[in-house]
């Protein structure tokens, strides 16, 4: 039957563009992480709290007359990037080297983020609408701003993949990875490219909490349902920031499209987590840290 | 336990003993029990993070699982005795498998935190998503995000209608933090806890003797969940009802909390840790003005950045000093390692 | 004889880096044997495969009869096997007396135990400090304290790496008797750089170079060895 074909076709459109949806929301939440943990292994607790800063700061944008999406990629990255530039020289450079010492002062920074939003904004939610309207693929309705995501995640990845490989500075960043010492042998500071490099992975998760803000209710505590995502794929990724990061969320995408497909989304969820511990348990070192070593 | 240790130990219990005394007329004991609770929550990972060198994130699996375990049990049982043992029973068991997965596995300390972190939100979310009628053990009902109320609370053993509840359940948890804390520097001072400490110093060494880490570490951890269960078992009672949100981040990240400021490598300094700011917290909360998140991580960040070594451990660094009644210009490492070694409490 | 230890084809290869390669190494009961070789030459890599802390990509070890090849160092060490690291490895945190005793404790239980610390402090002439942390004392009583975790477990198979590093000659000439009065009940393996303590202690020595052994033989013959004096002497002077 030809009419049922056609619908099995639509179907399977709408099933690709949700996995490669929720691959890409993965990517997104997560680069601004794995670009600190891999260049300067610093792991960022407060990396939920800062999308959510990222997200109440498109949302007063928006509100205050601007742009949804001048507020979205400019103003969530730059005010994000402020922000951690304060954390950076405020608190984290004095911990470089402590590992967990790092993880516990910028997990003391999400509550205290958390707390700070909840004193301005009161525990509330507050959201704007996608600014892209919905669309039938046949008898499936798929959600524009989906699509949106997936744009802006595919630029997002190419532009950090041309930085890295194209600049001076990603040829410092680069060095800086593979050994702490060479930006000092190159002739820069450390300490410099550190707070650089923190900026810019601030800045990207601002991007993320700023392209997000339209899909979430945001509350002062929407953070933390990112982290744990984020984190896990990060760490699961390894060392390589690209690779790494699009190996580990097309792994974790996948499976948990599968189980939400297939059972529901909160067993998707679980399946999620389950997968990236099944995961550490056997790649200790994380998937770049058995594949792909020394790519980017 | 040599003799000065055992000497030290008396005085913590003969401190604790007349403060136990003493509290209730300055506090109310519904407020000084949940402090004690976690108080021993506290205890729990201070002593596989301060003493075994494991950093759990998800000390708080623990603590739901215990008081889960319990609430169930008691809802199919009705009299809390097995129910009590079981509380305790589920996440040493659950500790156990998980830190055998873990430890076997070989995996680093940031590894770690992201696995234990990990299964505790999986706990948390698969808790929550249980509000369905089918999820049902025996005859309690999950009950999702509305936790699981009305079961049997803590009674004599033999006697359901025996409550121990009020100012005898304060008596109640308060023994048994003292108790615990007795048993623990047992452990502590016993061949088996100063390997544990010998492997938070040096694995490859102990390894080398022909010490199986592994196994050890995978025991501590268990015992640390046992522990945990038991606050959690406790708070069980105290609450009358358990909820996902003892599984949740929060929970865990306040437990870190309590045991970096109260200070690592000690007992004692957890404890008090825990109970001043759990207080601290119970202060805040009467109040509006000023939320209790902010301050809990304004005070986590604070003291990773100035008191990396926690509270109690400063304290009997100044106290040694002023004891030796000299000055001495030290190193930063070797004040650390005067400070673990004089804090030994 | 009987060898104690034997090593067949023996391979550790890391990514593309050969580190050992195809090893055949063999030790007798109570041998004191020398490993010397210049720096990357596999000796470290070789020691660490011995007891467990490298799996071999590739050969087999045979310790006691036993083949060890792939065991956890903690059952490599269950089998009498002491091992001394080339930085020391001690529990800063604990004491001199807590270092040595836990290593005691492991193979003779708590009453044994005590004498077996005890014996080993006087040995090294750790009496004084006993009580110390380990983390507060001097480089060289730190690898006393190391070989005092080694003796008290009274071993038979000893694998010291560089025992005389950063000591001072008056050290270096304790640690010479010391070895010599251990290597009675046990056989031992030292690499080492000081030829004069290699003199001084050993009548047979390895040479390793490039991961393979490049010449074995009494040390005297050895040193005249042109080989061994282009790869290790030539370079060092």
């Amino acid at each position: 039957m030809p009419g049922n074909q056609g619908q099995n076709v639509d179907l399977a459109i709408v099933v690709a563009i949700q996995v490669i949806y929720s691959i890409a929301l993965l990517v997104l939440i997560s680069a601004g992480l794995a670009i600190v943990f891999g260049m300067m292994r610093v792991i960022n607790l407060a990396h939920g709290e800062f999308m959510m800063v990222g997200g109440y700061a498109t949302i007063v944008a928006v509100n205050a007359g601007v742009n949804i999406y001048i507020a979205m990629l400019i103003v969530a990255p730059l005010a994000v990037g402020i922000l951690g530039l304060l954390i950076e020289r405020l608190v984290i450079r004095f911990l470089y080297g402590r590992l967990v010492d790092t993880m516990l002062a910028t997990w003391g920074l999400s509550l205290l983020l958390i707390g700070l939003v909840t004193l301005i904004f009161g525990n509330t939610t507050t959201g704007i609408s996608p600014p892209i309207e919905g669309f039938p693929i046949g008898a499936y309705q798929v959600n524009g701003y989906n699509l949106f995501v997936i744009v802006i995640t595919i630029v997002m990845v190419l532009a950090i993949w041309a930085v890295l490989s194209g600049t001076r500075w990603g040829l410092i960043a680069r060095g800086t990875m593979q050994r702490s010492d060479m930006a000092s042998a190159l002739g820069y500071s450390p300490d410099r490219v550190y707070m650089i490099t923190f900026f810019a992975g601030s800045a990207l998760t601002g991007l993320a909490g700023g392209v997000l803000a339209p899909l979430v209710g945001l509350v002062p505590t929407s953070g933390t349902q990112f982290i744990a995502k984020a984190f896990i794929t990060v760490i699961s990724g390894g060392a390589s920031v690209i690779a790494g990061l699009l190996s580990s969320a097309t792994l974790f995408g996948l499976v948990s499209q599968l189980f939400t497909f297939s059972i529901n989304p909160m067993v998707g969820e679980i399946a999620l987590l389950v997968a990236a511990v099944i995961l550490l348990r056997l790649l200790p070192q994380g998937i770049t840290g058995r594949f792909f070593r020394g790519s980017m | 336990m040599a003799g000065s240790q055992v000497r030290q130990t008396a005085i913590v219990l003969v401190i604790a003993v007349i403060a136990m005394l003493v509290a209730p007329s300055l506090i109310d004991t519904y407020t000084l029990t949940v402090l004690i609770i976690y108080g021993m929550l506290a205890l729990s990972l201070g002593l596989i993070w301060g003493f075994g060198g494991i950093l759990c994130f998800g000390q708080a699996a623990f603590f739901g699982l215990g008081a889960y375990a319990y609430a169930i049990a008691a809802i199919n049982i009705g009299e809390s005795t097995v129910p009590f043992l079981v509380g305790i029973a589920v996440p040493f068991a659950f500790a156990f498998v998980l830190g055998a997965m873990m430890f076997y596995g070989r995996l680093s300390d940031v590894y770690l935190g992201v696995i234990t972190l990990v299964v505790t939100l999986i706990l948390f979310k698969f808790i929550n998503s249980t509000a369905g009628p089918e999820y049902v053990i025996g005859k309690a009902r999950l009950g999702g995000f509305n936790g699981i109320p009305g079961f049997q609370t803590l009674n004599v053993p033999g006697d359901p209608s025996w409550y121990i509840y009020d100012r005898s359940f304060y008596y109640f948890c308060a023994i048994a933090l003292l108790v615990v804390y007795a048993l623990v520097r047992w452990l502590l001072a016993s061949p088996f806890g100063r390997i544990a400490v010998a492997i938070r110093e040096n694995e490859q060494r102990v390894e080398l003797m022909g010490y199986d880490v592994r196994f050890r570490k995978t025991v501590l951890f268990a015992i640390g969940g046992a522990i945990a269960g038991l606050a959690g078992t406790l708070f069980a009672s105290w609450a009358e009802i358990v909820t996902p949100g003892m599984f949740s981040l929060s929970q865990s990240a306040e437990i870190i909390v309590w045991c970096i400021v109260g200070g690592l490598g000690t007992l004692t300094g957890p404890i008090i840790g825990a109970m001043i700011l759990a207080y601290l917290k119970f202060l805040l909360g009467q109040q509006t003005l000023f939320d209790s998140t902010l301050l809990l991580g304004l005070i986590l960040v604070l003291s990773v950045l100035f008191l990396p070594r926690g509270v109690v451990p400063t304290l009997a660094l100044l106290y040694s000093r002023i004891g030796q009644g000299r000055r001495r210009p030290s190193t930063r490492a070797t004040a650390r390692r005067r400070m673990r070694a004089s804090a030994d409490v | 004889m009987s060898s104690v230890l034997e090593t067949r084809g023996l391979t550790m290869q890391f990514g593309g880096v050969t580190a050992v390669d195809n090893v055949d190494f063999r030790l007798e009961r109570k041998e004191l044997r020398c490993l010397i070789g210049p720096n990357g030459a596999g000796k470290s890599t070789f020691f660490k495969c011995l007891t467990g802390q490298l799996k071999p990509t590739g050969g087999q070890i045979t310790i006691e009869g036993e083949e060890t090849t792939g065991w956890d160092p903690h059952w490599v060490a269950r089998l009498g096997v002491g091992v001394k690291t080339q930085v020391p490895s001690v529990m800063d945190g604990l004491t001199v007396r807590e270092n040595i005793w836990l290593s005691a404790y492991r193979t003779h239980g708590r009453e044994k135990a005590r004498h077996l610390a005890d014996d080993a402090i006087e040995r090294l002439d750790l009496g004084t400090i006993a009580r110390s942390l380990v983390g507060r004392l001097s480089h060289g009583e730190r690898q006393r304290v190391e070989l005092g975790i080694v003796i008290a477990a009274e071993p038979w198979l000893i694998l010291l790496d560089e025992p005389a590093a950063g000591m001072t000659a008056e050290e270096v000439g304790r640690m010479a008797d010391i070895i010599a009065e251990l290597n009675k009940e046990a056989a031992i393996i030292i690499v080492e750089h000081d030829m004069q303590f290699i003199r001084s202690i050993a009548r047979k020595v390895t040479v390793f170079s490039q991961g393979r052994i490049l010449a074995e033989g009494d040390v005297d013959a050895i040193m005249r060895d042109q080989r061994v004096r282009d790869v290790y002497l030539g370079k060092k002077a």
